[in-house]
């Protein structure tokens, strides 16, 4: 096996090495078209602002003089006539020596059906573990837990105030016009708590001017379906931006199932003969619907307004587990899910060298659970009926100035009030007097209030040095000061080489679930702390004449989290479990991302992204008894080591994606023994998608598909859930171009 | 180069990627037949609970002669396959172990001497199964939670061919340990309920039920066919069925009353009782300890019977029948393989070995 494997995880590479080859030499002739070629992995104080083209049209043959009439002979060079572009910038103080991860709009957009969770496992560093098609999929950063990644949306942090981790595969990509990774302690600037680090989500993006619209349909395997639509109005100052993703499946999808074996028994019942049965994945359907609607008020001096609103319903089946023997004349095990967010903000700047910016929020959300089964009796029996309720109220300002060429001073204050209504209505008995009317579950609220301050001085043009401070207020607790340093030098302005360092310490505070939870919450515990530092480089290069592009940046990281929370069952009783500060954690590692890219005769474009990332994560607390194994070992259901590739080549009108991730063993054991049960093997997952453009004068039709799974591997992702083989889904766009062209 | 040869070149390359990645692995470490014979009067079986929703139960095997423990002999002796989610409990019946796989919805008919498959009853019937107790050969009983039925199987066929009406309601209905008392099975409910229950074997009816206090956890006859029922309390404050002292209760298996109760303290959590094999002495675990008492003894123990100490934390326990020495299952951080020690039959301790995750249930063979 091992030949084979090595082999197989150097694909990528020797693939990339094939196609270099296959390939002309770099002084090949033509024009530098990079189209398609967007800055994934863009610093953001470089990155920051966009260009607006009002509109941008090229001057047709019959409107030129005669004596400007090309000669048939002499192919004219196409003229494009281009009116005056706006450019806004800000500077973005988020991160002097901070490592950030830009994914702009195009990157997003790459596969329009892919969802965050999806996008990110190919694209980026962090660990995606995904429980299957729809199902939950949580981020993790440097070999932390999911519940130590803070994600933002517009600002408003979007974890779940009951659980602490966040469902990318509830956010489509689609719905997104920026994403932000902040490794370590690039995420203080955003928010306290992301131990590993942060991910800040952004709509409200000016759309083109006039209106625009935008309409995906996609079919693929196991009666999946995915609608897309985007209307766009942009004005002088008013613009509005409505998105709608409708996505259902039946995902039925047939998988051998290796877990179970299928008895043939003799008149005797006796077993005569024993085979693994193919199965169907049964109850993974689903229907997700979002509608986001972005409005955009540019209002001169006085700044600019944006309102977002994001409405998400999702029903999803849950399927049963591949060593559920169960036939069940009915049963539901689905989870629904209504949430609603929305965020105001007002940005503008105050005098000349200062700006402002006041952000109100709002979001609720309905999480509902069920599972019943019916026993042949045409009455189900509930085991769960799990009723959850939080709303979150919002509110952030922020405030910024320069002084000087040196010193850049912010400021920010952000709350959040969350109230929960968390209960299992299963459990609720109205034929014995003291349990009616209870149910097991509780109701409570928690403010969070936390103050920033940072101040950014570059004692000369290649240096910079920022210091932060937080301040927090947990219900009634004050934390200690949370504090960031970071530094960064810009050695050569020719490869903008940069090297940068920062240090911080973190806190992340127990979810409510962990403080209140009936049963088992446990208010004594204490937040999880962590002492993060890390150090690293940045480099862009470009050859012969531009066409040739090569960009990277890495880090080396190291953190230490102590009080580490753990749900464990509450002693000898079994019925429940409940959070213990337990674990001392050491997480440690190198992350490393490189991206080339390639223009070449006249009309190809080769782009290569690569990711690796190595991420020992110990337990390095002390053992629980003699028996505890757990020492010194690497965490559950974290890889150690993790890669990912993304090919693309352009030709014209044609592009192929081809896309590449690789996880090594995770262990499902905390003392890393490789048992049956005791790991997850390791798997690589290719993906290929072809697609084609058409412009015709009245709009632009896209057509492409796309082979998921190409190599058919037989893999899982968390235990007993299994995965789908190769599998298919077709896609075709339309963009109308009124009036446009 | 042209572009149709770069095309053929590329073309290569990812027809090559497809074959060399066709040829992953596909094995798993662990899946070996286990290397032993095993004797009956030698034998004790664990099962693993694993970790819910996980799949990942499994059975483990202590030769108590050569003091010897063999891991995942189910999965090694039945190509690979695995024992399922939440293995709840086992009992020893007809030359089989019979395993009930509580998220599963199985119970596996297992040969003890090669660790085999020989039938598994599923049903459409099976809810959440979590005992079983054979009542004769051809009749046994499997208890269920949330679910308000008894289911009634054919151990011959492996089919359900019935079922007990509780009369609890769905949802917070709960049947679990069932011992037999001449014609009867008598049965505790325990989650979010508060009482035993009696069951006609011969009608398949309920015919007595009785209040002992607050979840019921286990139960177990002694010398003098007096059952004894542990209960938990309700082990939290705001537990829907009522928070409470646990309690020791003595019942009168044939008048179906209450005889004594012994207190615990409130927010004591035991559980595990059963008594030791001349039915003399009842065992049982509460804080972190084993505790012994005479079934004649007129209150609870003063001091345990064995102290792990070390940060150990009894998870199940069990008594062998024939030697009276106590089996102690530790659960550790219940996502790594567990282990077992085991004590003399006056509490020193002879043997430790571990299990799989989670050890929560013996059987002797």
């Amino acid at each position: 096996m091992k030949f084979n494997g090595i082999l197989s995880r150097l694909l990528p590479l020797c693939a990339l090495l094939v196609l270099m080859a296959a390939t002309e030499p770099l002084h090949a002739s033509g024009s530098f078209l990079y189209a398609g070629q967007e800055a994934l992995y863009a610093r953001p104080d470089t990155s920051a602002g966009y260009v607006v083209p009002d509109s941008a049209e090229s001057v047709p043959d019959s409107k030129l003089e005669p004596d400007q009439k090309p000669n048939p002979d002499q192919r004219p060079e196409p003229t494009l006539k281009l009116k005056e572009a706006k450019v806004t910038a800000s500077r973005d103080t988020r991160g002097v020596g901070s490592a950030v991860t830009v994914f702009a709009t195009p990157a997003l957009r790459e596969n329009i059906s892919v969802s965050l969770s999806d996008l990110l496992a190919y694209n980026s560093s962090v660990f995606v573990k995904q429980s299957g098609r729809a199902s939950l999929s949580t981020v993790s950063f440097r070999g932390t837990s999911s519940s130590h990644t803070q994600v933002l949306w517009n600002g408003m942090k979007i974890n779940s105030p009951m659980l602490g981790m966040t469902d990318f595969s509830m956010i489509p990509s689609f719905l997104t016009d920026n994403a932000s990774l902040l490794h370590g302690p690039a995420s203080l600037a955003e928010a306290s708590g992301g131990l590993g680090g942060a991910v800040s989500l952004k709509t409200g993006a000016r759309p083109d001017g006039g209106w625009g619209l935008e309409y995906v349909q996609g079919f693929g395997s196991f009666l999946t379906a995915d609608e897309y639509l985007k209307v766009s109005y942009g004005g002088r100052r008013f613009s509005s931006s409505t998105r709608a993703v409708v996505s259902s499946s039946r995902n039925d999808f047939r998988y051998v199932n290796k877990d179970k074996n299928e008895n043939v028994y003799d008149s005797q019942m006796n077993i005569i003969g024993t085979y693994h049965p193919v199965e169907r994945n049964r109850n993974g359907a689903w229907l997700d619907m979002h509608l986001l609607q972005d409005f955009r008020y540019d209002a001169g001096r006085a700044g600019s307004f944006v309102l977002s609103a994001w409405y998400l319903r999702s029903r999803r089946e849950q399927p049963p587990l591949t060593v559920d023997y169960g036939m069940p004349a009915d049963f539901i095990n689905e989870q629904r899910e209504n949430t609603f967010r929305t965020v105001l903000t007002w940005t503008a700047p105050i005098w000349e060298k200062s700006s402002a910016s006041v952000s109100a929020g709002y979001a609720r959300t309905a999480l509902d659970y069920d599972y019943a089964r019916d026993g042949g009796s045409g009455e189900m029996t509930w085991m769960n009926k799990s009723r959850s309720r939080t709303n979150t109220v919002f509110l952030k300002g922020k405030y910024a100035v320069r002084l000087g060429k040196q010193w850049h001073l912010k400021a920010g204050l952000t709350l959040n009030r969350h109230f929960v209504d968390s209960r299992d209505e299963a459990k609720l008995s109205s034929g014995n007097t003291d349990m009616s009317g209870t149910y097991p579950g509780y109701r409570a609220s928690r403010t969070e209030l936390s103050l920033y301050l940072a101040a950014e001085w570059h004692p000369f043009p290649r240096a910079g040095i920022s210091l932060s401070l937080r301040e927090e207020l947990y219900g009634r607790a004050f934390s200690p000061v949370i504090p960031a340093l970071s530094a960064e030098y810009l050695v050569s302005e020719k490869g903008n080489l940069r090297l940068m360092a920062s240090v911080c310490r973190n806190y992340r505070y127990p979810t409510l679930n962990d403080w209140y939870f009936r049963p088992g919450g446990n208010p004594d515990l204490k937040p999880e702390c962590g002492f993060c530092y890390d150090a690293g480089y940045s480099f862009s290069l470009t050859f012969f004449e531009d066409r040739v592009s090569l960009s990277g940046e890495g880090s080396w990281f190291d953190s230490y989290i102590d009080d580490w929370i753990l749900w464990l069952p509450a002693g000898s009783a079994k019925n429940f479990y409940t959070p213990v500060n337990l674990k001392k954690v050491h997480a440690y590692g190198v992350e490393q991302s490189l991206s080339f890219g390639w223009s070449f005769a006249d009309a190809w474009t080769l782009v290569a992204d690569g990711n690796f990332t190595w991420s020992p994560s110990i337990n390095c607390g002390e053992p629980m008894n003699r028996w505890d194994e757990s020492v010194g070992k690497q965490l559950v259901y974290i890889p150690e080591y993790s890669s990912s590739v993304s090919v693309s080549l352009s030709w014209r009108s044609w592009k192929l994606l081809y896309k590449w991730c690789w996880y090594s063993d995770r262990f499902t054991m905390s003392s890393n023994d490789y048992t049956i049960s005791g790991f997850i093997p390791d798997y690589f997952m290719s993906d290929v998608t072809l697609s084609k453009n058409f412009s015709f004068t009245w709009a632009g039709i896209t057509v492409s598909l796309a082979v998921k799974n190409l190599f058919d591997e037989d893999y899982v992702t968390v235990l007993s859930r299994p995965m789908p083989g190769i599998n298919f889904e077709a896609f075709v766009g339309i963009t109308p171009k009124f009036g446009r062209r | 180069m042209t572009a149709l040869q770069f095309i053929f070149r590329a073309f290569t390359a990812l027809v090559a990627m497809t074959f060399l990645s066709g040829c992953m692995k596909d094995s798993f470490p662990g899946q070996d037949s286990p290397d032993v014979l095993p004797e009956a009067g030698s034998g004790l079986f664990i099962l693993c609970e694993g970790n819910y929703n996980a799949g990942n139960s499994s059975l483990t095997f202590y030769d108590t002669e050569e003091m010897k423990a063999y891991d995942n002999v189910f999965s090694g002796a039945n190509d690979g396959q695995k024992l399922g989610d939440t293995g709840q409990s086992m009992t020893m019946h007809g030359g089989s172990l019979w395993a009930v796989v509580n998220a599963s919805h199985v119970v596996f008919a297992i040969d003890p001497l090669t660790f085999r498959e020989k039938g598994r009853i599923v049903s459409s019937d099976m809810t959440s199964p979590r005992f079983i107790h054979f009542v004769s050969d051809s009749k046994a009983y499997i208890s269920q939670l949330y679910d308000s039925r008894i289911l009634i199987a054919d151990p011959g066929t492996f089919r359900v061919t019935g079922s007990i009406d509780t009369g609890m309601e769905q949802g917070t209905a709960s049947v679990e340990q069932m011992v037999q008392y001449g014609d009867y099975v008598l049965a505790n409910c325990w989650s979010y309920q508060k009482s035993i229950i009696k069951i006609d074997s011969r009608t398949d009816e309920i015919v007595q039920k009785l209040e002992v206090g607050v979840q019921p956890q286990s139960i177990c006859l002694d010398s003098e066919n007096r059952l004894w029922v542990l209960t938990d309390g309700g082990a939290w404050p705001e537990n829907p069925a009522g928070y409470e002292a646990p309690r020791l209760v003595c019942v009168d298996p044939d008048a179906f009353t209450v005889e004594k109760t012994f207190y615990f303290a409130l927010g004591d959590s035991p559980s595990e009782l059963q008594a030791g094999p001349d039915g003399n002495e009842l065992y049982f675990l509460n804080n972190g300890k084993v505790w012994k008492m005479p079934v004649s003894a007129d209150s609870l123990p003063g001091s345990p019977f064995i102290d792990p100490g070390d940060g150990t934390w009894p998870y199940a326990m069990t008594v062998c029948p024939w030697n009276s020495d106590v089996y102690v299952a530790d659960a550790i951080d219940y996502v790594q393989n567990g282990a077992v020690t085991r004590y003399s039959a006056d509490g020193k301790a002879v043997d430790e070995f571990r299990t799989g995750v989670c050890p929560g249930s013996f059987c002797w063979f």
